[in-house]
C-alpha cells in the first residue's frame, strides 16, 4: 500500500489551520465533483480530495495521520504499525464523502480509520443510532450500443458491506444479474431497489444500486440520446444518379435511396432506426463520396471524357465573380 | 412505483416514464419530505399532480440525488445547488 499525502492532495502545508483546510477543499471539490466535473479523472481526484479532507478536518485523525506519517513521502510503500488497530485508531462514526462505487475510501484510509461509506440515511436523519439504512451505491456500467439496442442480461461485481460478527461492517464482493433495458442511453441511470449497501440494526432497509450507463465506443456508429450517427461511402456515379443502398443499422441492414446530385455531407435520416423507446431514435447518416483509388484504365478514360464535356467547377460555387 | 418499465427483474431506467409517489421519492433520495418540497419550491423538480397526490418522474430523482451530492460535498445551500442543476441541464448533464 502506498503513502498518500493528504496535505500535498489538497496543496496545503503542513501546518495549515483548519478554516485553510476547508477553503482548499471546498475548491477542489467544486473543480473535480463527478456531477460537475468533466474530467475524465475526476472520479478518482474527488475521491483523493474528500479523503484528504475527511482526515484533515478532524483534529483527533489529523494528529493521528500526522504521527503515522512522519516520514513518509506520498507514493512511498507503508504499512501501519502492527498494534494500530489494536490501540483503537479514531476511526468509526464519521461523514464520509463520496461517489460512485468508490464511496468506499482508499484502502490506505481504511487501514488507518476503519471503513468510511456514507450512510444512506445521511439526508433523512431522525433515526435512532441503532438502527441505519444501507448505503446506496452508485457504479459505472459500460454497455455496447448493440446490447442497448437489444437488451441484455449482464453479470456485474461491486464492492459492498455487511455487518461482522462484531457488528461492524466488513467489505464483501458482491455478485448480480442485471438487466440492460432495451433502449438505454448513455448517461441514463438503472436503479435496482434494495441492491445496495444492507442496513444495520432492525428494520433497517437496504440501500439501492444505481448504474449509470455509459456506452462503449462503437467502430461504426456514435449515439446521441436515442439517435444513431454514422458516416456512409458513396460513389461518385451513386452521388450523381441516385441509388439504393444497403445502411448497416443496429437492427441490420436497410435499404436507403440516396437522392441524385447527392454531395459529401449531406445528412440523410432512416427514422425509427436508432435505439428503441417511445419515440423510437432515428439513425442518421452523413454521405462521404469516395473516388476509386486506382480506377482501372477504362475507367479512367470515362472520367476523362467526363472532364471534357462536364464544365463543372466546384470551387466556383458560392463565388461571385 | 406505479409504472415498471419491463425489464424482467427490478432493474428500473431512471426517465421520464417511470413515476414515483412522495414517498417512494422521499425514500429513493433519502431526503426528508420538507427538502423535497424546498426542491420543488427551487424548481429543481417539478411534480406532476395526480389524483392521490404527486408523482415525480425518474429523471426528477437523478437531479434530486446530484442536488443532494452537491450541497453534502460542496457545501452549498439549496439555491446554490438550484443554480447549478439549472447550468447542468443546459449542458444537457442531468
Amino acid at each position: 500500500m502506498k503513502f498518500k499525502d493528504y496535505y500535498d492532495v489538497l496543496g496545503v502545508k503542513k501546518d495549515a489551520p483548519a478554516d485553510e483546510i476547508k477553503r482548499a477543499y471546498r475548491k477542489l471539490a467544486r473543480k473535480y465533483h463527478p456531477d460537475v466535473s468533466e474530467a475524465a479523472d475526476a472520479e478518482d481526484r474527488f475521491k483523493e480530495v474528500a479523503e484528504a479532507y475527511e482526515t484533515l478536518k478532524d483534529p483527533e485523525k489529523r494528529a493521528a495521520y500526522d504521527q503515522l506519517g512522519q516520514g513518509y513521502a506520498h507514493g512511498q510503500d507503508f504499512r501501519p504499525p502492527p498494534d494500530w488497530g489494536a490501540q483503537g485508531g479514531p476511526g468509526g462514526g464519521f461523514d464520509a464523502s463520496g461517489f460512485e462505487d468508490s464511496e468506499a475510501f482508499s484502502d490506505f484510509f481504511e487501514s488507518l480509520f476503519g471503513q468510511g461509506r456514507r450512510p444512506h440515511a445521511g439526508f433523512g436523519g431522525g433515526r435512532g443510532p441503532a438502527r441505519r439504512d444501507g448505503e446506496d451505491i452508485t457504479a459505472k456500467i459500460t454497455v455496447s450500443l448493440e446490447d442497448a439496442y437489444a437488451g441484455a442480461r449482464r453479470q456485474i461485481s461491486l464492492d459492498t458491506s455487511e455487518p461482522g460478527p462484531d457488528g461492524l461492517p466488513r467489505r464483501k464482493r458482491k455478485t448480480l444479474n442485471v438487466t440492460i433495458p432495451k433502449g438505454v442511453t448513455s448517461g441514463q441511470r438503472i436503479r435496482l431497489e434494495g441492491q445496495g449497501g444492507p442496513g444495520f440494526g432492525e428494520g433497517a432497509r437496504p440501500g439501492d444500486l444505481y448504474l449509470q450507463v455509459e456506452f462503449q465506443a462503437h467502430p461504426r456508429f456514435e449515439a446521441h440520446r436515442k439517435d444513431i450517427h454514422a458516416t456512409l461511402p458513396v460513389a461518385p456515379w451513386e452521388a450523381v444518379l441516385g441509388a439504393t443502398v444497403p445502411v448497416p443499422t443496429l437492427g441490420g441492414n436497410v435499404d436507403l435511396k440516396v437522392p441524385a446530385g447527392a454531395s459529401t455531407g449531406q445528412r440523410l435520416r432512416l427514422k425509427g432506426r436508432g435505439l428503441p423507446g417511445k419515440p423510437d431514435g432515428d439513425h442518421y447518416v452523413e454521405l462521404r463520396v469516395v473516388t476509386p483509388k486506382a480506377p482501372a484504365a477504362e475507367v479512367k478514360a470515362l472520367y476523362e471524357q467526363l472532364r471534357e464535356k462536364e464544365a463543372f467547377d466546384p470551387r466556383s460555387e458560392g463565388v461571385k465573380a | 412505483m406505479n409504472q415498471r418499465n419491463e425489464t424482467g427483474d427490478d432493474a428500473l431506467v431512471l426517465d421520464r416514464t417511470i413515476t414515483f409517489t412522495l414517498d417512494e421519492f422521499c425514500r429513493a433520495c433519502g431526503a426528508r419530505r420538507s427538502l423535497v418540497v424546498e426542491m420543488v419550491e427551487q424548481g429543481i423538480i417539478e411534480p406532476r399532480e395526480a389524483r392521490d397526490g404527486p408523482r415525480f418522474h425518474g429523471e426528477a430523482l437523478v437531479r434530486a440525488q446530484v442536488a443532494n451530492r452537491l450541497m453534502r460535498d460542496l457545501g452549498v445551500n439549496i439555491q446554490g445547488a438550484a443554480l447549478a442543476i439549472d447550468l447542468l441541464r443546459q449542458l444537457g448533464r442531468v
